[in-house]
């Protein structure tokens, strides 16, 4: 088990503001788990796809370019601001092959903070942590920037 | 005589008419329902940083001595285990919307993000003893088109008295950069929630604690929420650590990150059962 500090429910509720309006990057990330000037794509398979509370959790199977492969998890929003943005608890299943941009974690471990799914089918879930109601503007959590090839 | 006592009986009759009647305060019948401000449409999503940048109000000698010894956190109570709620005002502002709701003499504010629901008695007094809770002990009424909130009663809420010396200056205040502490006995909390325009509600915030400031702490900036509406405004459950994937320990005030492999492999086995 790997104890660390964090502000977990301010990285959330600071993406779900850094949607909401446009801030300066450097604005509020000092102490926060994850690094969000930076989104880095991964493809990988569903193992899980965890719809609960705080927090929702995605669980991708990876594959390293060695042909190994590892675990990595990204943190959504809780079920109700999924829901309100268009997520579904039924959006993804063992199995699907997807790929998601995300804010890594500073130290890192292998969890991101998840900004978009690109599912199968073509459509894509933005915002992990939550985006604003109609009308409201502003970018992804984050910003689309350095976002290197899918690995 | 007859006809003189007949006039009379209805002068009289007509006077009692004539006296102004005392109409009944807001929020007091249905019929008010369409005299209120819309507050109950849809929801509303904060647009705040849940903890308040630095303030002026000078701090009691009390209060200056529990900063003294003060030692930060690195997240909120809210972020463990138990989900703890940080309780009024900061609850309100945690990420997910609130939902106004009326009946004659009530207005309830339905906290989406830990499923907790604020009961504002309208045109009332405060009860005599009123117990210790998390969002306390509230009445309002209305002064003109501004809902006046008074709340009395608190439990152990995380209560933020100011910034460490140079922090919490940014949009967005982290746990590790606020000062937190007790609350006095007659912590008081008055709100001004009112429409800005019709899809931005502000809710202007007075504490008064006589044990931690030496006047009353007004909140550095209005706090303001976004009105979503349709199917975005519709009320959603919150049931804490739904997947028990979370953990705090509070001997090292660390939260407790888990190898997501590992949790993986926990949360499969739990399928299976």
């Amino acid at each position: 088990m790997n104890v660390r500090g964090s502000t977990r429910v301010a990285g959330l509720a600071a993406a779900l503001l850094f949607a909401a309006a446009p801030l300066p990057a450097s604005a509020h990330h000092s102490a926060a788990l994850f690094d969000m000037s930076k989104q880095v794509s991964y493809r990988g398979t569903v193992e899980k796809w965890l719809w609960a509370n705080p927090h929702s959790w995605l669980y991708l199977r990876v594959a390293k370019p060695d042909g190994s492969q590892e675990v990595w998890g990204f943190e959504g929003g809780s079920t109700g601001m999924l829901a309100h943005t268009g997520w579904n608890a039924a959006d993804m299943k063992p199995g699907d092959k997807v790929t998601v941009t995300a804010s890594p974690a500073r130290d890192g471990n292998h969890i991101g903070l998840l900004n978009e799914v690109h599912l199968p089918t073509g459509r894509v879930l933005s915002a992990g942590a939550g985006t604003p109601p109609p009308g409201a503007g502003g970018p992804p959590p984050g910003g689309a920037i350095n976002v290197p090839p899918p690995r | 005589m007859i006809k003189r006592k007949s006039l009379l009986a209805a002068a009289l009759c007509s006077a009692m008419f004539a006296l102004p009647a005392v109409a009944a305060p807001l929020g007091s019948s249905w019929a008010d329902v369409t005299k209120l401000p819309d507050f109950f449409t849809g929801n509303w999503q904060s647009r705040m940083s849940f903890l308040d940048n630095p303030s002026t109000v000078p701090f009691t000698d009390q209060a200056k001595a529990h900063i003294s010894t003060y030692k930060p956190i690195q997240d909120i109570p809210f972020a463990g285990a138990n989900c703890k709620t940080p309780g009024m005002p900061i609850v309100q502002r945690l990420g997910s919307p609130l939902k106004f709701f009326y009946e004659p003499g009530m207005i309830a504010i339905y906290i989406e993000n830990s499923s907790m629901t604020r009961f504002i008695k309208l045109n009332a007094e405060h009860s005599a003893r009123p117990n210790p809770t998390y969002l306390g002990e509230s009445v309002g009424h209305f002064e003109g088109d501004t809902l006046v909130v008074d709340s009395i009663g608190f439990d152990d809420i995380l209560l933020q008295y100011g910034d460490l010396p140079g922090k919490g200056t940014g949009p967005f205040v982290l746990p590790p950069e606020a000062i937190f502490g007790p609350h006095g006995p007659n912590l008081r909390m008055v709100e001004r929630i009112r429409l800005v325009d019709p899809d931005t509600l502000e809710d202007q915030l007075t504490i008064y604690d006589d044990t931690v400031w030496k006047q009353p702490y007004v909140e550095p900036a209005v706090q303001i929420f976004k009105r979503s509406r349709g199917d975005a405004g519709w009320p959603s459950e919150w049931v804490c650590n739904s997947a028990n994937i979370l953990a705090f320990d509070p001997s090292s005030n660390k939260t407790i990150e888990e190898d997501p492999a590992e949790v993986l492999k926990r949360l499969q086995q739990n399928d299976k059962h």
